[in-house]
């Protein structure tokens, strides 16, 4: 009768799957079909109800992810995305950073304070990250308002336009510009490294392509044409060495590091020595007088102007130069002449007249953290 | 500092180990002078052994292109 599972009507199903059970004849009651129980055996088994979708069977587990088809729903962990803990602990000590590494990125932090502003200075070279857009490019809402400020009333505002006028000008890049001013003053070698390292000093392609880059740029003539007289062994460590030393040089001074008998010509006192002597208006020995008894020596290069044969201290010097509006000659300190009252000082250049004299004898009064002699 | 070993040239060679080769290779010039020099613990005692270093005055000509001839 029926010879095979393909030839089963649907309503004959339930049939079957009795008589192969039961071990029975019977009859299909919708269509009147007679099973027997060999027939009923020959016929593949009829699935009664409707087949399961194929589930693949889970992959076993492995010790290694080699080989391992990654799935679209899970982001895995390739060699550009490992995290640290998934490195191997060689691999991480290999990248440990050296305290030159830091101390330079922290120098390169602090000389460019307005990281994220109009200059986008950055220690690696990441672009200005513009305040008034989002990542994607949109305008914030109040960015035009606050490009644009419109006066839509004749009120007097609450506080007056000039109330903060005397702090506009001091940001945190106006203050290491000075500084960097102020040390250039006094060390010129080290003002030129700190305003390169300030305008260009990028630790993006590391330390000694930094170091590279500083040589190359401040390299006086003569130097460069004795590193081309050097032996090629000797040539490819002359121009990082020179950089890092320039750079070590540079940190040294922005720190005030150094050995104590260094910072003679520290500029952080030379400034606060200035700024005294123009407040007080006190002579710049009376000042030396001053520091030595708090232990502050100021050795810093002294020079006698040929006009009033009078000695001006190089830290009582204004870093632009002004012509004393009084006597009108030479180029002085208005503290120098005892007129710090006078305000009609009118910048000038350097005067010709200096010329340079030994420094003054600190030792007059002994400091008073010095060891007593033997 | 009268000598300046592998580890104090590192910051500018890069790694300590190419700052051995750049001492490697300059032992057979005359200048700069590469020398053997002990081994000292922070505290200035002789901790035994002996490493290779350049003098520092010869690396100060060096990286300002002074270059000395050997006398």
């Amino acid at each position: 009768m029926n010879d095979a599972s393909e030839t089963i009507a649907d309503c004959c199903r339930l049939t079957v799957a009795r008589v192969q059970r039961l071990q029975r004849r019977a009859l299909c009651p919708v269509c009147g079909t007679e099973y027997a129980p060999d027939e009923a055996t020959a016929i593949e088994r009829p699935a009664l109800l409707p087949a399961a979708p194929t589930v693949e069977a889970p992959a076993p587990r492995r010790a290694s992810r080699l080989g391992a088809q990654p799935d679209a729903r899970v982001q895995v962990a390739d060699e550009a995305k490992l995290r640290p803990s998934s490195t191997a602990p060689v691999e991480r000590i290999t990248h440990v950073e050296g305290d030159d590494h830091a101390r330079t990125r922290r120098l390169l932090i602090e000389l460019r304070p307005d990281k994220g502003g109009p200059l986008g200075w950055a220690p690696d070279a990441t672009p200005p990250k513009p305040t008034d857009r989002t990542d994607d490019g949109h305008l914030v809402l109040g960015a035009l308002a606050n490009r644009m400020r419109v006066q839509t009333s004749v009120e007097v505002p609450s506080i007056l336009p000039g109330a903060f006028a005397s702090r506009a000008g001091v940001t945190a890049g106006t203050a290491a510009a000075q500084r960097i001013a102020a040390i250039g003053y006094v060390v010129p070698e080290v003002g030129a490294t700190l305003g390169w390292l300030q305008r260009f000093g990028t630790l993006a392609k590391g330390l000694r392509a930094l170091y590279s880059d500083a040589a190359d740029a401040l390299v006086p003539d003569d130097v460069r044409a004795g590193w081309k007289k050097l032996p090629a062994v000797v040539q490819v460590a002359a121009k990082p060495g020179y950089g890092h030393r320039r750079v070590t040089e540079a940190m040294a001074a922005w720190w005030g590091e150094g050995a104590p008998e260094a910072d003679r010509a520290s500029t952080e006192r030379a400034e606060i020595g200035r700024i005294v002597a123009s407040q007080t208006g006190r002579t710049s020995t009376e000042l030396d007088a001053a520091l030595a008894g708090l232990g502050a020596r100021l050795d810093a290069p002294s020079m006698r102007c040929a006009t009033c044969g009078k000695v001006h201290h190089l830290h009582l010097w204004t870093a632009e130069g002004r012509l004393c509006g009084v006597c009108g000659e030479g180029y002085y300190a208005a503290v120098h002449h005892g007129h710090p009252e006078d305000t009609s000082l009118t910048p000038e250049g350097p005067c010709d007249d200096l010329t340079d004299i030994p420094a003054p004898e600190p030792t007059a009064e002994p400091r008073p953290d010095a060891d007593p002699p033997a | 500092m009268t000598h300046l070993f592998a580890e104090d040239l590192a910051p500018a060679a890069g790694t300590v180990r190419t700052a051995r080769r750049w001492l490697a290779a300059w032992r057979d010039l005359p200048f700069p002078r590469v020398v053997q020099v002990q081994r000292l613990a922070p505290d200035g005692q002789p901790i035994g052994g002996v490493q290779w270093a350049v003098r520092a005055d010869d690396y100060d000509d060096l990286i300002h292109g002074r270059l000395r001839q050997a006398a």
